[in-house]
């Protein structure tokens, strides 16, 4: 019986994606802007 | 809180480091300075008031001032908001309310987050007052967004029930540092009817 004969395989090369930059959160911003987002200025 | 926030005096930040409760962590931040045996509050840095604490903590602080019948009236008097710092700027919440500021802001993040977001079955809001809500909400983050050049998330895209849940939940947010919609409309709020909740651990302090 014949051996099976192996096809080298290539493995194919992924392409680096870029990251989307990651939208804005709350969380991020400063305790002064954290205080003005709050917006005293609308009713609770 | 390992830096000290600028608007907080050191007698603030010391106290504050001691303050697991909501009211008693708004009445630390109020705290200007302490003397021998008197108090000055941020909101009335030209007034001192005697007191004459028997117990050295944050809680025997504030029953001294609770004793001293004007302090106790300045302390159920502070003010909600103080004007924007530019033309460009929105009013904002006192410094004394940054705990308020930090837990909105928390809230407002996980409505994107979080897997589940509900609402306050107490909390009754129309659909308009939930926009007007949105849309305070995004001024600040767009005006940081442009200075960041990037993309603030939009509270608009939120589905409609994660946005009534978080006006919602700010409503009740704001009841907790005794501002209901009608104490609201006089513009001040008291450290004394400040619930005596911890904080939230979504917070980090």
């Amino acid at each position: 019986m014949p051996q099976p004969t192996t096809t080298p395989v290539r493995t194919p090369v992924e392409t680096p994606t870029v990251e989307p930059n990651p939208k804005l959160l709350p969380a991020e911003i400063c305790p002064q802007q954290k205080r003005e987002m709050a917006s005293p200025d609308v009713s609770p | 809180m390992l830096v000290r926030d600028p608007e907080l005096s050191i007698a603030g930040w010391l106290l504050l480091r001691n303050a697991q409760r909501l009211r008693e962590r708004a009445f630390s931040r109020t705290v200007e300075a302490l003397d021998h045996d008197s108090i000055k509050f941020v909101h009335t840095s030209d007034q001192i008031f005697q007191i004459h604490p028997v117990e050295p903590a944050v809680t025997g602080l504030m029953a001294a001032c609770s004793a001293n019948t004007w302090s106790r009236d300045r302390l159920a008097n502070v003010p909600i908001s103080r004007p924007g710092r530019s033309a460009l700027s929105d009013p904002e919440l006192v410094p004394m309310l940054q705990d308020l500021a930090d837990i909105l802001a928390a809230e407002a993040g996980q409505a994107f987050t979080s897997s589940y977001y509900p609402g306050i079955p107490d909390v009754q809001i129309p659909d308009e007052h939930v926009g007007v809500v949105m849309h305070a909400l995004q001024r600040e983050m767009d005006r940081e967004g442009k200075s960041r050049q990037r993309y603030p998330v939009e509270f608009i895209d939120l589905p409609k029930e994660r946005q009534r849940a978080l006006a919602e939940r700010r409503r009740w947010w704001f009841q907790k540092f005794s501002i209901t919609p009608e104490r609201w409309a006089t513009g001040h709020w008291s450290v004394w009817d400040v619930s005596e909740d911890e904080m939230p651990e979504m917070v980090p302090i």
